[in-house]
């Protein structure tokens, strides 16, 4: 593929994918400022791979790995602190984050995703809120489609019973 | 899906990041990466992209057809309200001048195009060429008034009548022979009354 082949494919990832990249990060982060940095850097490390020559079948999967990875490696590199410390700091817990974006909504609606494990949550989004299927998803975090499958229904029906309990106690 | 959790994903697909977020984050990404961006066509709308070229060539078509086209002819309108218009605003001013004269002669040229036609539908038309030679003579001589040249503009205006002479003979005794036929109908009427 040639230069000018190459930043065509890129650019076009990049305006079709860049909001669901972002989206989750900021599901995972809650924090807008660290999302997009991570959406930057997510685009950053596919443009290397590219530029190394390397084919990438399907974008969607491929530049959600890269973010999940992206947040792992960021929530490794954050050295566990004391709340008090955390708070004298300036920093807010997330779910009253000053972000004047958020409805009253979607602040209940993360709220009630986050009462999932970590790795139900994920399914969740990337099922339903990104529209990626089954196949695309086993793709990221390496599983058959089946096992996706499965661990899905599982997460819709945990979440079914959350919203109908309507059970906001503290996130898993 | 159950209702629920539709909703629930509806206000989970609200966060995005905003326009200019996204924009800055792009142009943030092509400077550090340095890309080359050509141009952008595939984020024009494809729906717009057939219509709007059918437009161009219809309109290139439609204005180059109109060159050719002699007054009664619908599309002398589009040539000279519309091509010739344009072409005195996008000629350059020293060129102004070659250009009238230019228009001048062609109006001439019609002229002898349609007196080779048939007689009867001549007359309306030629009224209608009277006109636009008139207009074309009467804009060459304020431009030449304008840059104080009109000695030299007089000349070439002569020059170019001249060259046309027999059509404004024509013209002119077609003119005269309307005006009798005019005159006697109007003699007839009025005896007839009496």
């Amino acid at each position: 593929m040639n230069e000018r082949h190459l930043t065509m494919t890129f650019l076009k990832a990049y305006d079709e994918y860049a909001d669901g990249v972002f989206r989750f990060c900021y599901f995972k982060t809650s924090d807008r400022e660290l999302a997009k940095d991570l959406t930057q850097q997510t685009f950053m490390q596919a443009w290397s791979y590219l530029k190394a020559g390397q084919e990438v079948r399907d974008f969607q999967p491929f530049l959600y790995r890269l973010a999940s990875n992206l947040v792992i490696d960021w929530y490794r590199r954050r050295k566990p602190e004391s709340l008090d410390t955390l708070v004298a700091s300036g920093w807010e817990p997330s779910d009253e984050a000053a972000d004047a974006s958020r409805t009253a909504d979607f602040n209940l609606a993360l709220k009630l995703l986050e009462r999932l494990p970590a790795d139900e949550q994920e399914l969740i989004i990337w099922r339903y809120v990104e529209d990626l299927s089954p196949k695309q998803i086993a793709e990221i975090i390496n599983e058959k489609e089946n096992t996706v499958s499965v661990r899905l229904h599982r997460a819709v029906d945990k979440l079914k019973k959350i919203i109908q309990t309507k059970d906001y106690g503290a996130s898993n | 899906m159950e209702p629920q959790i539709r909703q629930l994903v509806r206000q989970l697909k609200s966060a995005r990041l905003a326009r200019d977020e996204k924009k800055a984050l792009r142009q943030k990404l092509v400077a550090e990466l340095g890309l080359v961006e050509s141009a952008a066509w595939w984020r024009f709308p494809a729906y717009l992209a057939a219509p709007l070229l059918l437009l161009v060539f219809i309109s290139t078509g439609v204005s180059q057809a109109a060159e050719g086209a002699l007054p009664g002819d619908w599309l002398y309108v589009v040539k000279t309200k519309i091509n010739e218009p344009v072409a005195r605003v996008l000629v350059a001013p020293e060129q102004k001048a070659e250009l009238e004269l230019k228009l001048v002669e062609k109006r001439l040229a019609e002229a002898e195009a349609i007196l080779t036609e048939e007689a009867d539908e001549k007359t309306e038309v030629e009224v209608e060429l009277k006109d636009e030679i008139k207009e074309e003579i009467a804009r060459q001589a304020a431009r030449a008034h304008e840059e104080k040249d009109e000695d030299e503009s007089e000349d070439e205006i002569k020059q170019i009548l001249q060259k046309h002479e027999q059509v404004l003979k024509r013209l002119e005794k077609d003119d005269e022979k309307r005006d009798n036929v005019r005159g006697r109908s109007d003699g007839r009427q009025n005896k007839g009354r009496d």
